[in-house]
């Protein structure tokens, strides 16, 4: 029981995401179906001849789109509950697994691109709290000035530009070499190529990466680095740190204690970026050739493919909210004040 | 209350400034806060710095604590030492300053001193654990002792807590275990009584001075309470805008050869004849400047 209680701050997370991925299924189900255009007409309308109505309807049904919007609703809520969701009505595959066989590698490059960026934020951060030089830690402020300001593909394009067309350093953005090539593990790129032991592609896929990896990275790294430098900042002013100064803590500690307690926004803030990559990392995987998730939705919108444009939104947001649990995760564990019912601890 | 009687041991020299200058660096100006400030301490001193707000008196203990960055505070000192070891107080030029060696400060605000996301337990290994190579338990048990020396009941379930679920007098007595743990020449109390209430504020001074004396650590309190100054202190410095006004034994504040102002200041402390008074007395402010002149 007290173990229950004392864990309840993430337990209570867990529980809560199925619920809240499931409300959201309900919401995109009738959200896709507001879209401009009908799919049945559309699909008739390609083979070029007129149609009856008969035809009409058993293209419908052939589609998954037949009968009333409440008839088409608890065949989907069948399907979601084993998985399945739907057929795309392009390209006549599972819906589910279009998807997932997209997801991983966008999930791949954006992981890659923004953990650079956390990494070199984080590096930075420490350099402005630990180098006295007044110059460097002003060019540190000026480059987290920089955040949201420019967008990532202009970085990219410049990036391109300057490393394969002028100085030809790197190859041409022509996407991954191992795409169709391998067999399919996980569906991460890089992890697949581990896993099957093929090194020298492997480091053919690590050199097309260092631009789209790079760019995210240069573009990134300011929007956290704001908050941090924000954070730090901050608490530098703080008592505590005086505190700590003054009671003898280390030198380690004091630099410890000051990141864990300026790194929730920075954390936050990371996650938003995330999430928004999913959906938008469609510019940076077609300014260098790559296939992602991105690709896909914009296919179904053009196409008003209802079954994968909602499929897309269903997994991605499901993916999205995992990764903001992460987030409140990690946030509960570095503050232990955010986590629920502590608050009313205080007297 | 008493000084060093004949029979004891030679008194130690803990703290001697002179001549201190404290100026405020903003855009590459200077505004002066702190003018030519001395005093010397020996081990078994407790010093008052009193004054009014904005007098200096924590700008003054904080550059004494080495707290003050260069990016901050610009700090010119003609002569320094701690312990008879010669020191350069100058501001550091690190982002975190350093540590002045032997000297722990404590504030006003245990709330906003101790470290709100650490558990106490963890404060204790940062200091202790950066001082000595004790091991963990070693340390827990140190950190335990202390928490039971400064009054706290259970200190073994005290120890797992976070500041925020304690109470305001625990705290307080947390945060002066966490500044004597290292065992310094020297402790700044920077109004350390302030944020308690009358009954607390007393035993948590009778504390600091018990806990003090015990270690042979100096004591410097900055206060405005003139009462407190009398009862808890052998010396005072009397600060007003940056200048010393007096530096003198505790027990001769009331005495003729005090400088005007320190005159002023004590007659503004209510009495219980004060309702007599047609009016209360207020500070007579020409008398600190004519000092200055």
């Amino acid at each position: 029981m007290n173990w229950f209680k004392k864990n309840m701050w993430w337990l209570r997370r867990i529980v809560e995401l199925p619920i809240d991925i499931a409300a959201f299924s309900i919401i995109a189900f009738f959200l896709v179906r507001l879209l401009p255009g009908d799919p049945v007409q559309l699909s008739l309308a390609s083979r070029g001849e007129g149609y009856t109505h008969a035809q009409y309807e058993a293209q419908a049904e052939s589609m998954g789109l037949g009968g009333s919007i409440w008839h088409q609703f608890a065949n989907f809520v069948k399907g979601a509950l084993v998985g399945n969701l739907g057929t795309s009505t392009v390209s006549g595959k599972p819906v589910t697994q279009e998807v997932l066989s997209r997801l991983p590698s966008t999930i791949e490059l954006v992981t890659l691109g923004l953990g650079a960026a956390l990494i070199f934020a984080l590096l930075l951060g420490f350099l402005y709290i630990r180098s006295s030089n007044r110059t460097l830690r002003s060019a540190i402020r000026t480059y987290a000035s920089f955040a949201t300001s420019i967008p990532v593909f202009v970085v990219a394009v410049f990036s391109i530009m300057l490393f394969y067309v002028i100085l030809k350093w790197l190859p041409a953005p022509l996407g991954r070499v191992s795409s169709g090539t391998l067999p399919v593990v996980t569906g991460f790129p890089i992890l697949d190529e581990m896993l099957t032991g093929n090194w020298a592609q492997l480091g053919e896929t690590l050199v097309l990466y260092i631009l789209p990896v790079g760019s995210m990275m240069l573009t990134y790294t300011p929007n956290l680095l704001t908050q941090l430098i924000g954070g730090l900042d901050r608490e530098l002013a703080e008592t505590t740190t005086q505190f700590q100064v003054a009671a003898g803590v280390g030198r380690k500690w004091i630099y410890i204690s000051i990141f864990r307690r300026s790194l929730s926004s920075v954390v936050v803030v990371f996650g938003l970026i995330f999430g928004g990559l999913i959906g938008g990392a469609v510019t940076v995987e077609s300014l260098f050739g790559f296939g992602g998730i991105g690709a896909l939705a914009v296919r179904s919108v053009a196409s008003v493919d209802f079954p994968a444009l909602q499929g897309f939104l269903i997994l991605s947001v499901a993916f999205c909210m995992f990764v903001f649990f992460l987030v409140d995760l990690v946030n509960m564990w570095l503050d232990p004040r955010r986590r629920p019912g502590v608050a009313n601890q205080e007297d | 209350m008493t000084h060093a009687s004949p029979d004891a041991p030679p008194v130690r020299e803990a703290v001697t400034v002179q001549g201190m200058s404290i100026a405020y660096v903003s855009d590459d100006r200077y505004n002066a806060v702190v003018n030519d400030v001395s005093f010397s301490l020996q081990q078994s001193d407790r010093l008052a710095i009193v004054g009014e707000s904005g007098s200096g008196k924590t700008t003054l203990a904080m550059a004494v604590a080495g707290l003050l960055p260069s990016r901050i505070a610009k700090i010119d000192c003609s002569a320094a030492s701690i312990a008879g070891k010669n020191v350069d107080m100058s501001a550091s030029a690190a982002v975190i300053p350093t540590r002045r060696q032997g000297v722990s400060m404590i504030f006003q605000d245990a709330m906003t001193s101790l470290d709100p996301v650490a558990s106490i337990g963890h404060q204790f290994r940062t200091v202790l654990g950066s001082l000595t190579s004790q091991s963990r338990s070693q340390i827990r048990k140190e950190a335990v002792q202390w928490l039971d020396k400064v009054g706290i009941h259970e200190p073994e379930r005290v120890i797992k807590l976070h500041s925020y679920e304690m109470s305001g007098g625990m705290r307080q007595r947390v945060m002066i275990a966490l500044a004597l743990c290292s065992k310094p020449l020297l402790l700044i109390a920077d109004e350390p009584t302030s944020a308690l209430d009358a009954s607390v504020s007393r035993r948590v001074m009778d504390l600091i001075l018990e806990l003090t004396a015990e270690l042979g650590t100096a004591l410097i309190i900055i206060t405005h309470d003139i009462d407190l100054a009398r009862e808890y202190t052998n010396k005072s410095l009397v600060l007003y805008h940056g200048h010393v006004q007096d530096f003198c034994d505790t027990a001769q504040f009331g005495d003729e050869n005090r400088s005007p102002y320190t005159r002023s200041l004590l007659a503004c402390v209510p009495r219980l004849n004060s309702y007599d008074l047609d009016a209360l007395p207020t500070l007579d402010h020409n008398a600190a400047l004519t000092k200055e002149a």
